[in-house]
């Protein structure tokens, strides 16, 4: 499982830390990838770009590490805070840098259209909190579970499941508010 | 009017670019003042400034800062930040990659823009944007896109790079009421004839000359 974090706020730590142990618990291999604190970057640069439409699209270690977890892999887990109503840059240039053709999709020759190639994915998490409250976040458009919900679900098999564990308005309510809901992410694994 | 306009693609020899040109040329020269920021170059050279320092200096903890996806130091990100609250329409040309602008541009919007932190016990007004001052709200937002799918697979997988500029940008920027949007995209771009991209493309330049 492959779960990538930006930011290192005590909430996002104790998330990630919660995931992983209600993973364990359920049986489950783990690997990790966090990408904050610079040790991703974000941006497809001039030289990816140009390799995107090439047969090799892949051209760092960076991102091969990626794409083998990737592979590997047969539940994505996102662990994220939301921020402007969705994705953090970071993750959406891991989506532009991983999710290149022949790894996440097929395109095909005759139609030039995008065939889902990413189907050995059974199931996708989010696990995400957001300052603003949970109206405001769905009439802002709440890009992120709707980039993973639906845009990367488009590419997994028809079979695949998500799931969603978000709590709004992080910064309002009691420490417990907070504390139930790392729970309930560690609770959400052991089905 | 005063146009910022926000271009961010890797190449410079794109359908995003040539995008950017009809922009331009629809806005004419000198009818109104037209400020473009192209986030690819500026990512590049806050790069180089950043392995510069490095070969000078041991590295810092904010040279991870240009790697990452928040390009420019905080002395850039200022500068952007007056800029945007000058602007009276803002223009933004990207490709649509994954259903949102592209990750640089999303990285500049975050941190020149970032939301403002309500803390607890303060209540902000629902649609009141949090602007220094009482300065004018932004006008006009536009974005000019290209989609490599269909508008049906686009609603399928929510549009969230376009519900981004409409509501949350339109809500922080200017009043969901009086602030006009406008999305010209170009769907199914790796499937069009000529014929359908040069349309657009006049569209886009049709658009901007009616300013």
């Amino acid at each position: 499982m492959i779960a990538a974090l930006p930011l290192g706020a005590a909430l996002a730590t104790g998330l990630l830390d919660a995931a992983c142990l209600g993973l364990q618990a359920a049986g489950h291999h783990v690997r990790v990838q966090r990408l904050d604190g610079g040790t991703f970057a974000g941006v497809m640069s001039p030289d990816e770009h140009h390799a995107y439409h090439s047969d090799t699209p892949i051209i760092s270690d960076e991102v091969q590490r990626q794409v083998d977890d990737l592979r590997w892999a047969n539940e994505l887990v996102f662990v994220y805070e939301t921020d402007w109503a969705g994705l953090p840059a970071v993750m959406k240039g891991w989506l532009e840098r991983t999710m290149v053709p022949g790894v996440a999709f097929v395109l095909d020759e005759r139609t030039n259209k995008v065939r889902r190639n990413l189907t050995h994915i059974r199931r996708i998490t989010g696990i995400t909190y957001a300052t603003n409250s949970r109206l405001r976040t769905r009439l802002s458009g709440d890009g992120g579970r709707r980039t993973i919900r639906r845009a990367l679900r488009m590419i997994c098999s028809w079979h695949t499941r998500t799931t969603w564990l978000a709590l709004y308005a992080a910064d309002f309510g009691s420490e417990e508010r907070r504390a139930r809901f790392v729970r309930r992410v560690e609770r959400a694994f052991v089905r | 009017m005063k146009v910022l306009v926000v271009y961010a693609h890797p190449s410079s020899n794109s359908f995003a670019t040539a995008s950017l040109d009809r922009v331009l040329t629809g806005l004419g020269a000198g009818r109104h003042d037209v400020t473009v920021m192209d986030l690819y170059a500026e990512y590049a050279s806050a790069r180089a400034a950043s392995s510069h320092a490095q070969a000078v200096q041991p590295p810092t903890a904010s040279d991870g800062q240009a790697d990452s996806a928040k390009p420019g130091d905080s002395a850039g990100r200022s500068r952007w930040h007056a800029a945007i609250w000058a602007a009276d329409a803002l223009v933004f040309v990207y490709p649509t990659w994954w259903s949102g602008p592209p990750a640089i541009l999303l990285g500049w919007l975050q941190s020149v823009l970032s939301e403002p932190k309500r803390t607890v016990g303060h209540r902000r007004h629902w649609f009141a944007p949090a602007r220094p001052g009482s300065g004018p709200a932004v006008r006009r937002i536009v974005v000019v896109t290209s989609h490599g799918s269909s508008k049906l697979v686009n609603m399928v997988e929510g549009e969230s790079g376009k519900l981004l500029f409409q509501r949350a940008l339109r809500v922080r920027l200017g009043r969901l009421t009086r602030t006009r949007f406008r999305w010209i995209a170009l769907y199914k771009i790796d499937r069009s004839s000529s014929a359908e991209r040069t349309a657009h493309l006049d569209r886009v330049e049709q658009h901007f000359a009616a300013w």
